[in-house]
């Protein structure tokens, strides 16, 4: 899993060079393209309003904003594409972009033609830096024929007209009636990005309900996932018929990228709607290409560093079903660490500090997925320590990936077992073949960390750890 | 226009039930919620529990020697969620009624004995011309962790006889909590596990006094943070119900819709009650700030300067139209009556009673306009109702 940091909030948008620093510095390696730093969904509001059914007067006042508009895309293109260079010159790789979306209340009033016209450019700036990943907004259009929902989130059209036979993805408006998000406007993506190499990634969203943020789009895993394989499957069609096309000469060259669609889960949403994390991981399975971390307190939007969501009986926020989730499914995609609100909010003097400590958050995510995957990495290992944490390895882990034995300090404990695991004298370490890694099952990493290094062993050292157990065997079931 | 109902607590108590059911009726309503659960509330049930928990696991101590041997990161176990709704203002204690017995000793009264207790309620129910149209299991009915004996009296007894109590009463439904073990297990698929046994152990009774049981959907507390608990997901709720019934041949099983809970959890109450469609048998409905379980009259609250309502009535209105519900449209909101001066009871009954009438009239109406059938909540499509006429 690759930590990536998002700009926003850390950097100027004009003036990108500071802020970039910044996060090289804190030893942030990728960078997320966050074009809402550039494009705030307030912003966007006039600019993508629906004006065909208004008055001649209106529809000028409006055509002039969204020219206007468009001239001050091109400008922030360019914003977008110095911030770009700024962060290949720290050393930085853009890892995933996100495209600009309608915030909640606003999302009625932007058409689905303006946003379609935004998220291409997005894909081609993102074709042009190098960056596999772009997360899009979902397209709600009013349904055309005003009949209530099916009883599915799926609906074919088959009305004869031009979306004959056409998936939608249904979902309640803001007033309460219907939208639909067509599989249309993803094909006319999936187009441009199959272009430029890059995979659109739906994300969960909530939905304004006169300011009672609720499930929006893509917020039932299952049903998500069925759309996302529809997409894919009509994607590959769409790609039959682009690649003979090319061959033709008729288009432009062909990056290969498919599954041109998966899914970036956020975090903060599945927070606010109070969602299983770990089931929305798996519902997902392989779809699952991104995650964003960010906290909250529940009820708003906003984005705070993991952890930050505390009360009187501990965490609010169900990290523990998302690091279990992403782990049992291997995860290794990346992971965007979003806390604009809690940088912003933290005074100058300490912001520096403040991001080395999120970039530790950020090693932390990845360490805990990853468990499982390193522990896989190597085909022999041994233990250090036979405490708790040890016990725990055994019982969670010691099936699956056996140690050759453990070790400790404690002189009273040689010679006895742990879980059917034989403890021994630290020094019987120096008997060890190169390639056996050590996991040290004490908190006090640092400290025997140390001490191996000191006996001058040159095993690879690794960490285990037993905060954040898989699920299903640290309760009892009483009947 | 739909039946309205409205539990029975703080209305109807023990000393004198007939007048409590005779107010519900001259407020507007025609069913009652029978709150059988106030006779064994949850905080009793988590506080004898928690008496013989032992205690959490200490956590690490940075300042501990170093012997390298003292470990283990494992969290104490997240406080069992009280339900707001159970908070001390939502007990049943109240001067005016004759005491409940301490603890679970109700339960443990004979099916005779209990049947004895509640003689007066029926017939006081029946003189009103109210139909007690759905009831409260007490709950939980497990306590994760809790000690054996307890959860096996749960189980074995309290089940069972709220069953017989039930039917005593001529109730077709009882609402049950399943377990909430899914922030334990991880999958909400394994807790289902468990509640499936739940259901196995108490469905054969059901089927034979001929009651459908009904699951609700709930929350979970996270460090105070309500969050989804079982049977948050109608698609799966749906086949689950379908796969029980199909099993017994009988409506054993049904569900239980309870607006506050969805909305503290974003659920689109339309697309879930049109999941559900004929299988959703009861309500309970209230409403809240989206944050707490507050059990307030519906249009309540609000979020913004507009004032308008933060909680999906319209929604609401949509899926009873949509699955042309034809049952008792129940309140669950005695905290209201807790929070209004005893003077006003009557006036914030009839109130609620007017509010059951513009939804379910509404749906009704709605229907109506569309020229659909009223469906019947005690049948089904696929004709287990009349499988299980032939069963008996």
């Amino acid at each position: 899993m690759d930590i990536v940091c998002s700009p926003k909030g850390i950097i100027n948008t004009e003036r990108p060079e500071r802020g970039a620093a910044a996060m090289a510095r804190a030893g942030f390696e990728n960078v997320a393209l966050d074009f809402g730093a550039w494009w705030d969904g307030r912003a966007l509001k006039n600019a993508g309003q629906d004006y065909t059914n208004q008055t001649d007067g209106i529809k000028r006042g409006m055509e002039g904003e969204r020219g206007r508009a468009a001239q001050g895309g091109a400008v922030r293109g360019a914003l977008v594409e110095h911030a770009c260079a700024e962060f290949e010159k720290n050393g930085m790789r853009v890892a995933i972009a996100i495209a600009p979306g309608i915030e909640g209340r606003d999302k009625r009033a932007c058409s689905s033609e303006f946003l379609l016209w935004l998220v291409e450019e997005c894909i081609r700036t993102c074709g042009k830096a190098g960056c596999p990943y772009l997360v899009i907004p979902a397209f709600s259009t009013r349904g055309a024929d005003g009949e209530g929902m099916d009883g599915s989130a799926f609906s074919a059209r088959g009305t004869g007209g031009e979306n004959d036979g056409e998936f939608a993805f249904s979902e309640r408006g803001a007033d309460g009636g219907d939208l639909e998000i067509r599989a249309s406007c993803y094909q006319r993506l999936a187009y441009v990005a199959r272009e430029n190499g890059v995979t659109l990634l739906l994300k969960n969203e909530c939905r304004d309900l006169n300011g009672h943020l609720v499930r929006g789009a893509f917020c039932d895993a299952k049903e998500a996932a069925e759309f996302l394989d529809l997409l894919n499957a009509e994607a590959k069609n769409q790609a039959r018929i682009q690649e003979q096309d090319a061959r033709t000469g008729g288009s432009r060259g062909i990056k290969a990228c498919v599954p041109i669609f998966g899914f970036c889960l956020d975090a903060g949403v599945c927070n606010i709607c109070g969602q299983n994390m770990y089931d929305f991981v798996h519902e997902l399975g392989n779809r699952l290409k991104a995650v964003v971390l960010c906290d909250n307190d529940g009820r708003a939007e906003c984005s705070l560093l993991p952890f930050a969501n505390v009360g009187a009986f501990g965490l609010r926020t169900d990290w523990r079903g998302l690091i279990c989730g992403l782990r049992e499914i291997d995860f290794d995609g990346p992971a965007v660490l979003r806390f604009s609100d809690s940088f912003c909010a933290t005074p100058g003097i300490l912001r520096a500090k403040y991001l080395d400590f999120a970039k530790s958050m950020g090693d932390y995510f990845q360490w805990q997925v990853g468990q499982r995957r390193v522990l896989a990495k190597y085909r022999n290992r041994v233990l250090f320590g036979a405490g708790n944490m040890c016990r725990n390895y055994m019982q969670y882990y010691g099936g699956e990936f056996p140690p050759l034995f453990t070790c400790d300090n404690d002189k009273r404990l040689w010679g006895t077992r742990l879980e059917g695991l034989m403890v021994k004298d630290p020094e019987e370490l120096r008997g060890l073949p190169k390639d056996c890694a050590i996991f040290i099952c004490n908190i006090y990493y640092e400290e025997i960390a140390e001490q191996l290094r000191g006996m001058g062993l040159e095993n690879p050292v690794e960490y285990f750890n037993d905060e954040y157990l898989p699920f299903g065997r640290d309760w009892k079931w009483r009947k | 226009m739909l039946d309205i109902g409205v539990q029975t607590k703080n209305v109807v108590y023990d000393d004198c039930p007939e007048k409590g059911f005779a107010l519900l009726a001259s407020a507007g309503f025609s069913g009652a919620d029978f709150s059988l659960n106030a006779y064994l509330n949850n905080t009793s049930i988590y506080t004898m529990s928690n008496a013989e928990r032992s205690p959490a696991p200490a956590g690490h101590e940075l300042g501990d020697a170093p012997g390298y041997t003292m470990s283990n990161a494992e969290r104490s176990p997240t406080p069992a969620g009280h339900e707001l709704g159970d908070a001390p203002g939502y007990t049943m204690s109240n001067a005016k009624r004759s005491p409940a017995p301490a603890g679970h000793g109700f339960f443990s009264q004979s099916v005779q004995e209990l049947e004895r207790f509640f003689t007066p309620h029926k017939k006081g129910a029946r003189s009103a011309g109210i139909s007690i149209s759905q009831m409260h299991m007490p709950y939980p009915i497990h306590v994760p962790g809790g000690n054996e004996e307890l959860n096996a009296f749960l189980w074995n007894e309290v089940a069972p006889k709220s069953l017989y109590v039930c039917h005593f009463l001529e109730c077709p439904y009882i609402v049950f909590h399943g377990v909430k073990l899914a922030r334990r297990m991880g999958a909400e698929a394994a807790e289902w596990e468990r509640t499936l046994a739940f259901i196995d152990s108490i469905a054969p009774l059901a089927k034979e006094l001929g009651i459908t049981i009904c699951m609700e959907n709930l929350y979970e507390s996270a460090g105070g943070h309500l969050v989804e608990g079982p049977c948050c997901d109608a698609k799966k709720a749906a086949e689950r119900i379908d796969r029980v019934n199909e099993k017994y041949h009988a409506q054993v099983l049904g569900f239980c819709f309870d607006t506050g809970h969805a909305n503290l959890v974003g659920i689109d109450f339309e697309r879930f009650m049109t999941t559900l469609d004929y299988r959703l048998k009861v309500f309970h409905v209230h409403d809240n700030d989206g944050a707490g379980d507050l059990h307030q009259i519906p249009f309540t609250f609000t979020r913004t300067r507009e004032n308008m309502p933060s909680t999906d009535w319209e929604g609401f209105r949509r899926g009873l139209s949509n699955i042309r519900f034809d049952g008792t449209l129940s309140f669950e909101t005695a905290p209201v009556l807790s929070a209004f001066p005893d003077e006003m009871k009557e006036d914030v009954l009839r109130l609620i009673a007017s509010i059951g009438r513009y939804l379910g009239g509404e749906a009704t109406s709605l229907m109506l306009m569309k020229n659909m059938p009223l469906h019947d909540s005690t049948t089904s499509p696929i004709g287990i109702s009349r499988v299980f006429k032939e069963d008996e």
